[in-house]
């Protein structure tokens, strides 16, 4: 930096410090003399900040993929994290940055309390770090509420809980949800929260908490005014702090990295079996309340928290010792350390209880598994109506809709449908098969249809015509003519006798023969299945006694061959896809 | 008593043997800062700039089946919609209206123009009285044919391709173009 021999600044510094003093201003900042030197354990403050900016940089480019409302966050969500440039990356370093965070307030809050840098005149300096570390996980909390999913979903529903269990919490709790339910409201809320108002809250605080340093340095006020040796500047303990965060930002990114970011779980649905469990910095909370339940809920709650809240804020008090000398002070730090012991055991505790939770760990390898699926429909892009609308881009879904749109007036399943064509229950097995020989014109088959009646039907083959010895062998036979299917053969051979004594005058079942009755060569096939929704009334099918109408032109090839295999499904014993 | 008051008064200059181990610091600090700061703003920059390279609305180009060719009069400009699903960012969207396109009859030849005036991109209307398309927001005339017969444009309307769909109806290829520049550049 070239300086005249005055020590103004020349050239374009001098140009730029001249019309601003934004160069002065920060040589002032780097110089100024910094109680007890450049340390390595002043560093929170300035990894504090650091990763206060993180959070702000990657949270603003999140904002700008979001969509505050009940029905667009998680798919807005799902758009960042698997679509966008590096989305997962940003989202997850958010998240790993927002624990480095609490344990780093935390980690602050520990050591002033240690060293007793708590003690008068610097009330206001402990109060300020006190407030951070509770407003810290509180802004992550309202985070890990934002992206609707099922794991959001689920805390939410405990926390708000727990807020509305306090006295006077019913009122705050309908407040920050923006109502008695959840919804639109409690989105943008909690968003709001989360990225503007905890935010603002912080900085004030990283103010009033930097304002504090400069006057009484770090944690300890000397008891008498500091040699000038212990003197240093700000600029080494800047760069202290800044190698700090390198290593702090070195293990984020590990992380980030090797879980590939952080969870987003399945769209949130009423109803759905999720089992929610905690943030890891709630743990404790989450024990405390294994022991304090139903009436004693609050002491769970709000009494033990309330105290340790209240023991912290008093601490400058509490601490009556002449002097900040450690063994002095050891009542509070005695008190202070077994609350930070029960923090770590309750937590450790809680992790304990679901490492040994099968339940638990069944429901999150279900989960996951529906999380993956949820998050590949969602490429396709996600249906207005809202998070678990996603599961409609899943062919499976798609084709029970087509099938109720075109089918479900005539045809049934299960019960639901009309009964004027034949019912697709067990559709083409074996007992289906029989039962249709025995009575065609039963409402199942086809006696809701033109066929009943019409010239040309087919018989029926009551016991008397038809024993069920030869019934079983024919429809053993019938059955397989579908082709793909494993049947035995020798009653298979016995049924071919009976099928030519008893059917062949009508069906054919050669390929290609054109019979009176419709040719049963791979009947019940995908293929099949389609010709008859293309054009029932083939003279390979049912000729001039079928009724339904062609879907040939009015459904895609695609369609019809979803629909085809849709109906294959219903046999029994039939692989059916994830999801139906 | 006040034991301390704010050093920052205090500010010094440094000593000259102390300059260029700052310098180095400096150095040092910088270095170290902008990789940091680096770990989260290329990858934040990378998402930011993420529609540059990917459509991140799709759908607004494709064929649409707009009917049966009787629906036009010979001579006369009939307006449609065109309806079509499309792709927003995270949502999908159902039969929503993307645009719509005069398409004019002639004995057997249907001409389909965009309604999207290819000067600023208002809506082109129809001037029964005068024969001639007209746009409300600059004043520009179209003639029945697409060309520019006075006002702003810079070119002609922008004719759309009529095709048949499979079943044979009327399907229009609905496509957007660039606004302002004399020669038809899709977007």
């Amino acid at each position: 930096m070239a300086t005249n021999r005055s020590g103004a600044r020349t050239g374009l510094a001098g140009w730029i410090d001249e019309r601003t003093g934004v160069l002065s201003a920060l040589s002032r900042l780097a110089y100024a003399p910094l109680v007890g030197g450049a340390r390595l354990r002043h560093v929170l403050p300035g990894v504090l900040l650091y990763l206060f900016i993180q959070e702000a940089v990657l949270g603003l480019v999140m904002s700008i993929y979001f969509s505050p409302t009940a029905t667009g966050a998680w798919a807005s969500v799902a758009y960042f994290n698997d679509q966008v440039t590096s989305g997962w990356f940003v989202r997850g370093l958010h998240g790993y940055t927002s624990y480095a965070l609490i344990v780093t307030g935390a980690l602050y809050l520990a050591l002033i309390a240690f060293t007793g840098g708590y003690r008068k005149p610097r009330e206001v300096y402990w109060w300020s770090v006190l407030a951070l570390a509770l407003i810290i996980p509180a802004t992550s909390i309202t985070g890990t509420l934002l992206p609707w999913d099922e794991q959001s979903f689920g805390r939410m529903a405990v926390e708000f809980g727990i807020v509305r269990g306090v006295p006077g919490g019913e009122a705050l709790g309908k407040l920050v949800m923006g109502g008695g339910d959840f919804g639109n409201l409690t989105t943008l809320r909690l968003y709001v929260l989360h990225a503007l108002v905890l935010p603002f809250v912080i900085l004030l605080l990283f103010w009033l908490h930097k304002k504090q340093v400069r006057r009484h340095g770090y944690w300890i006020a000397p008891p008498e005014p500091p040699a000038r040796a212990a003197v240093g500047n700000y600029l080494s303990q800047w760069l202290l702090d800044v190698c700090a965060v390198a290593v702090v930002s070195g293990v984020l990114v590990y992380f980030t990295v090797h879980s590939h970011g952080i969870d987003l779980y399945a769209p949130a649905e009423v109803g759905s079996q999720f089992d929610a469990r905690p943030a890891w910095y709630v743990r404790s909370l989450n024990e405390l309340l294994k022991y304090f339940d139903g009436s004693l809920q609050l002491v769970g709650t709000l009494v033990i928290p309330g105290a340790v809240g209240a023991f912290f804020f008093a601490l400058p008090w509490l601490d009556r010792a002449e002097s900040p000398k450690f063994v002095r002070r050891l009542p509070v730090v005695i008190v202070s350390f077994a609350i930070l012991a029960g923090y770590v055991v309750l937590t450790g505790m809680n992790f304990a209880r679901d490492r040994h939770d099968e339940g638990l760990a069944k429901s999150m390898e279900q989960a996951v598994k529906l999380a993956s699926r949820a998050r590949t429909l969602a490429t396709k892009g996600v249906l207005p109506a809202g998070g678990a609308a996603v599961y409609e881009n899943d062919p499976q879904v798609a084709v029970r809709r087509l099938f109720k749109d075109e089918c479900q007036n005539c045809h049934m399943i299960g019960g639901i449908g009309g009964d004027e064509a034949p019912d697709f229950t067990d559709y083409k097995s074996r007992d289906y098969l029989a039962a249709l020989t025995r009575n065609v014109m039963d409402k199942r088959f086809f006696g809701g249809t033109k066929h009943k009646g019409a010239e040309g039907a087919m018989d029926l083959f009551p016991e008397a015509d038809l024993s069920n010895d030869d019934l079983k062998a024919v429809t053993e036979f019938t059955f397989g003519l579908m082709g793909d299917v494993q049947f035995d053969k020798e009653l298979s051979d016995k049924g071919a006798k009976v099928f030519d004594d008893q059917c062949s005058t009508c069906h054919e079942f050669k390929p290609g023969v054109k019979g009176d009755a419709p040719n049963l060569a791979g009947h019940g096939t995908k293929e099949w299945i389609a010709k008859v929704i293309k054009n029932s009334a083939d003279p390979m099918l049912f000729g001039t006694l079928a009724q339904m109408p062609k879907y040939e032109g009015k459904l895609t090839e695609e369609q019809i061959s979803q629909l085809a295999d849709f109906l294959v499904q219903q046999r029994p014993g039939m692989a059916k896809p994830d999801g139906s | 008593m006040h034991p301390t008051k704010d050093p920052t008064e205090e500010a010094q200059v440094p000593a000259e043997g102390e300059t260029r181990r700052d310098f180095l610091k400096i150095i040092g600090l910088g270095t170290v800062g902008v990789g940091v700061l680096g770990v989260a703003v290329v990858p934040a920059v990378g998402s930011v700039v993420y529609p540059l390279s990917h459509e991140t609305v799709q759908g607004s180009n494709q064929l649409i089946t707009v009917g049966k060719p009787d629906l036009f009069k010979e001579g006369v400009p009939t307006k449609v919609d065109l309806f079509a699903d499309r792709v927003d960012a995270w949502n999908r969207v159902l039969d929503v209206k993307i645009g719509s396109a005069w398409v004019i009859k002639e004995g057997d030849k249907l001409t389909a123009y965009s309604t999207v005036c290819p000067h600023l991109g208002c809506s082109v209307g129809w001037d029964a009285e005068k024969n001639k398309f007209f746009c409300p927001c600059h004043k520009a005339t179209f003639a029945k044919d697409g060309k520019c017969e006075s006002g702003p444009a810079r070119r002609g309307m922008d004719e759309l391709a009529v095709e048949r769909d499979k079943a044979g109806l009327v399907a229009i290829r609905y496509q957007r173009f660039k606004q302002g520049t004399p020669t038809k550049e899709p977007v």
